[in-house]
């Protein structure tokens, strides 16, 4: 008890550091905190599924291309449940609605409503491979017979406004469905996140398609006994005959394509798969980047308590001897010490908690994407206490010793020399180093995002609508294109089967006994000119000619790649095993029809009107004045002409935009938390630079009458922060290249690495740490030095 | 050299007005060696520290030579400690953390003067108060006299026409005091104008002229 009071006093009695400390170990225990449920969450996408371990997304990995592929052989899953006995259960997970929303019926008391919905197909066996949290549910197979569904608990509420809703119906797809079972929502974090899941198709394309050893199409998942080893089990899928034989199609000189198993936990930051838009996936490399930089936070905040502990020192240390000489024991000293740092932090990272709910609650959404689950994150939260703690300990270990190192008569007579020798000019270098690094790689993030949104794409993205296609609006879409021609404010009209952003579908061809696969965008001639791709070599579509049918334009990429030219024959079979042969007529330059992360992939364009009645984006090109206006025209000719649906429509480079979506956020979180760990570095220069003052009051009075003027008593109190700063800046240079040039790995096309990046970084820390500084000594120094001196 | 007319040295607290000095009128010539004298809390420092431009007087008029000091900005007043005037203290205030030749050089560097000068300027009085010995000791390993004599050598360094010297010896014992007003006595034959604070009246002689001040005025 009586220690307690004694560290109560103690604290009242240092006033300054007692609030900065407690500033400073909240705002970090707060950051440290959100970062580190983050990386956690993180880490455990997936992890909910009961024996998640033994579940593994399959995925093929042809000698050709850099990037695997969820799309397996319908009957893969089949052929290894059946001749591997150590897999337990095989499901196929088609999350079709990330290419593209569709759209969903349903009635509510008699009322017909209609919305475009994300979803995803799965056979019946879904339940036995992955963990659903039921709310609702016929049975525990609930897409046991077909046109069945799923749904979540939200998506309940938002069709029907309750979550008792089996036996309910819906329309989609030209099909009725019946919900058979809701389950919870929010689903752990998961990198399935489809609200509402459709049963298989059991007739139709998808059903027939998944029967032979033709289609690749399939995502697909087994679950294996506990105890079975991932790359084992891997080998023995790759050493299964059919399998071999069935995928020997894709085989290379004399390299083999393989069948790779990946385990379902490690689906989040799986990198280099072709599909991964269609699962919700993350950057490794930037979450073990936060990580780092939660760390770095602490590591500041740590040092600040050091730093606070030890200005302080010489006065506590009169305090302390005084009670030695009295007779307390090194011991009791020690203790108390560590004893008060443990309390300060321990209440810092209570109030911590509160705030770093509090800002998930508000920001979560916008900064993670989701909310973090502090209560599925008890035992975390209990880690990170302890590592509070531990920094507590740690920052209250060097004082303690100091503090009783001294003889007690010394710590009462020779105030000033301790205080003298305390100031840690290292700690701040630190401190600088890591703050100056982590305003550095936010700048760069920041560059990179607005690069990757504003460097040409090789084609013209501006005033380009895109309208989702209506089997009404294309059976219509002369007409359509001729009302639209009417107005001036439109440019052109023109179908694709693939737009930028959503590359669609990929094709193989023959190609001198080679087998290659493209992507592939069916387009009318149109198209090209309007969004402006520059055509290098032979020519574009000739308009309405049936001989163009077989003439394909093909990218610089797949030019390159496949050694192809103008002129050269690319091969396909239909149905019936009938060659169809493509010529090469054009050569466009390659443009960026994903993101900016990725490379250029070889790319094909075809010209075939026949096939717009599948799947096509209507793409209008405005002339940009009254974009609203124009809006409003086209919604009314769509309207007249396609009367059932309502007309969904974006602006391309608005869409462009959303895909450097996960990028837009690592800046919001990095610019943050290189925010929070200025204002930390900055409360203990404050801290400092006050202490620093108040030691050198009588050496600044002085100083002041022999002379100086308040201009060199600024300099000479702020030389030595200068000189710290400018220490870290060199420090931090180096490790912010290195930190950078990696985080630049995760992007094709890549911002310049300036040296302002740095510079900025530096002046910035510099800036900052100077007005500080300066705001202290300036009171110091303009201090009248009679007071200064009347204090001996 | 220096004219006082009317000093009025006062704090005024919620219910009353406190006067430290009261009606000072004081001149100081040239080349004189002033001794103020009087008891405790009369008022002496305040006066050496309103003429050392260290402290603001709350009314009257101070003149040095003919210019009315009130009119001084900052900057002038930075030029007068600078050139015009050195302080001596009772409790020395030297800097600790510097040696006793960088204690001496400091004015000289603030004065804007040269390292070779410098150094020529610290010898010499380095070497005329005996104590070349010492120059790369801390204040704390010397006595009392001999800090004292670096605080008078740091006074005295940048050539100041004015010394102001507030109960030089007050913290030495008699034998170094007697060494350290012989000092101020000899810089004084020298031509120095000092006007000196003490309450010792053995070292109240080595001045021409004796003030008494109680209460804030002078006797």
């Amino acid at each position: 008890m009586n220690t307690l009071k004694l560290i109560y006093k103690n604290l009242k009695g240092s006033k300054i550091s007692t609030i900065f400390n407690f500033i400073g170990l909240i705002t970090a225990f707060s950051a440290f905190i959100l970062i580190m449920l983050y990386v956690w969450t993180e880490y455990n996408f997936d992890s909910y599924h009961e024996d998640a371990e033994n579940i593994y997304r399959l995925e093929i990995k042809s000698p050709d291309k850099e990037k695997t592929s969820v799309y397996m052989v319908g009957q893969t899953k089949d052929v290894i449940a059946e001749q591997l006995p150590e897999v337990v259960a095989t499901t196929t997970y088609m999350p079709w609605g990330k290419w593209g929303e569709i759209l969903f019926e349903w009635e509510v008391n008699g009322t017909k409503q209609r919305s475009y919905e994300d979803y995803a197909i799965a056979d019946k066996y879904l339940t036995e491979v992955f963990t659903f949290d039921f709310i609702n549910s016929n049975g525990a197979n609930p897409l046991a017979e077909p046109n069945t569904a799923m749904v979540s608990e939200a998506f309940a509420e938002k069709l029907w406004g309750t979550h008792n809703v089996l036996g309910k119906t819906f329309k989609t797809n030209g099909e009725e469905y019946s919900v058979t079972a809701v389950f919870r929502t929010p689903q752990k974090n998961s990198v399935f996140n489809e609200h509402v899941i459709l049963s298989f198709p059991t007739t139709g394309w998808v059903a027939d398609s998944y029967k032979t050893w033709g289609v690749v199409n399939f995502p697909e998942f087994v679950k294996v006994k506990s105890g079975t080893s991932a790359s084992e089990f891997q080998t023995r899928i790759n050493e299964i005959d059919i399998v071999k034989e069935k995928y020997n199609f894709y085989n290379k000189d004399n390299e083999k394509t393989t069948i790779i198993a990946r385990t379902l936990t490690d689906l989040r930051f799986a990198k280099d798969v072709a599909e991964n838009p269609l699962f919700n996936t993350n950057n490794k490399s930037s979450v073990n980047t936060l990580f780092a930089v939660g760390i770095f936070i602490l590591i500041i905040a740590l040092l600040n308590y050091v730093n606070f502990a030890t200005a302080t020192l010489p006065k506590r240390m009169k305090n302390i001897a005084v009670t030695r000489i009295l007779g307390n024991s090194r011991r009791m000293v020690v203790i108390t010490t560590v004893l008060e740092s443990v309390l300060v932090s321990a209440l810092s990272f209570i109030v911590a908690l509160f705030i770093a709910s509090a800002i998930n609650n508000q920001f979560g959404i916008k900064l993670f994407e989701y909310l973090l689950d502090f209560e599925a994150a008890i035992p975390v939260l209990f880690i990170l206490f302890g590592v509070a703690m531990a920094v507590g300990i740690i920052g209250a270990l060097f004082p303690a010793f100091s503090s009783i190192k001294v003889a007690p008569m010394d710590a009462v007579k020779k105030r000033h020399s301790i205080a003298r020798q305390t100031s840690r000019g290292w700690l701040t270098v630190v401190q600088f180093t890591a703050t100056i690094l982590l305003i550095a790689v936010s700048v760069l993030t920041v560059k990179q995002v607005d690069y990757m949104k504003n460097t040409s794409l090789g084609f013209d993205k501006e005033d380009a609508m895109v309208i989702y296609p209506t089997a009404d609006l294309l059976s219509n879409i002369d007409a359509f294109k001729s009302d639209l021609q009417q107005n001036p404010m439109v440019e052109s009209v023109s179908l694709s089967s693939g737009i930028p952003g959503i590359p669609s579908n990929m094709e193989g061809f023959r190609h001198n006994d080679e087998f290659i696969q493209t992507w592939l965008w069916f387009v009318e001639r149109d198209y090209l000119d309007m969004m402006n791709f520059n055509l290098l070599e032979g020519r574009s579509f000739i308009k309405e000619s049936e001989a163009e049918f077989s003439s394909i334009i093909i990218n610089e990429a797949a030019k390159k790649k496949f050694g192809l030219e103008l002129g050269s024959t690319l091969m396909k079979y239909d149905n019936a095993g009938n060659p169809m042969p493509f010529q090469v007529v054009g050569v466009v330059e390659d443009f960026n029809f994903t993101s900016l992360r990725e490379n250029v992939d070889p790319f094909v364009f075809r010209y075939h009107p026949g096939t717009f009645v599948l799947m096509s984006w209507v793409n209008v090109k405005l002339t940009g004045e009254d974009t609203k206006a124009a809006v409003d025209y086209i919604k009314n000719v769509y309207d007249k002409l396609s009367p059932e649906e309502p007309m969904r429509h974006y602006f391309l480079d608005d869409k462009l935009n959303l895909l450097y979506a996960k990028e837009d956020r690592q800046v919001g979180m990095i610019s943050l938390f290189s925010m929070l760990s200025l204002i930390i570095s900055v409360l203990g220069i404050l801290g400092l630079s006050i202490f620093t003052s108040q030691y050198r009051t009588k050496e600044i009075g002085i100083r002041k009458i022999n002379g100086a003027t308040v201009g060199e008593i600024l300099a000479l109190l702020n030389k030595s922060f200068v000189k710290w700063i400018i220490i870290a800046f060199v420090v931090a240079t180096p490790l912010a290249y290195l930190a950078m040039n990696k985080w630049l790995e995760n992007f094709a096309y890549k911002t310049a690495l300036s040296w302002w990046i740095f510079a900025l970084a530096g002046i910035i820390a510099l800036i900052v740490a100077l007005l500080t500084v300066s705001w202290q000594s300036w009171r110091a120094a303009s201090r009248n030095p009679v007071e200064a001196l009347r204090y001996e | 050299m220096i004219t006082l007319k009317h000093i009025n040295k006062y704090y005024d607290s919620k219910f009353q007005r406190t006067f430290v000095l009261r009606d000072i009128n004081l001149e100081v010539k040239e080349g004189e060696f002033l001794t103020i004298m009087g008891p405790s809390g009369s008022g002496k420092s305040t006066l050496l520290n309103i003429i050392g431009m260290l402290d603001y007087p709350s009314e009257g008029e101070y003149w040095l030579y003919d210019t009315d000091v009130a009119q001084l900005n900052e900057k002038s007043r930075g030029k007068y400690h600078r050139d015009f005037v050195g302080f001596i203290f009772q409790a020395y205030h030297l800097i600790e953390e510097m040696t006793v030749y960088e204690n001496i050089e400091t004015p000289l560097i603030y004065k804007g003067v040269k390292q070779k000068e410098r150094q020529a300027m610290v010898a010499d009085l380095l070497d005329r108060f005996g104590i070349v010995a010492k120059q790369d000791l801390f204040p704390q390993q010397l006595s009392g006299g001999q800090q004292q004599l670096v605080g008078i050598a740091r006074a005295i360094v940048g050539k100041p026409q004015l010394l102001l010297a507030d109960e030089p010896t007050g913290n030495l014992h008699s034998k170094q005091g007697i060494m350290i007003m012989e000092t101020l006595k000899e810089l004084h034959k020298e031509g120095m104008t000092i006007i000196q604070v003490t309450h010792n009246d053995k070292f109240a002689t080595y001045g021409d002229r004796i003030i008494q001040l109680e209460d804030g005025m002078i006797q």
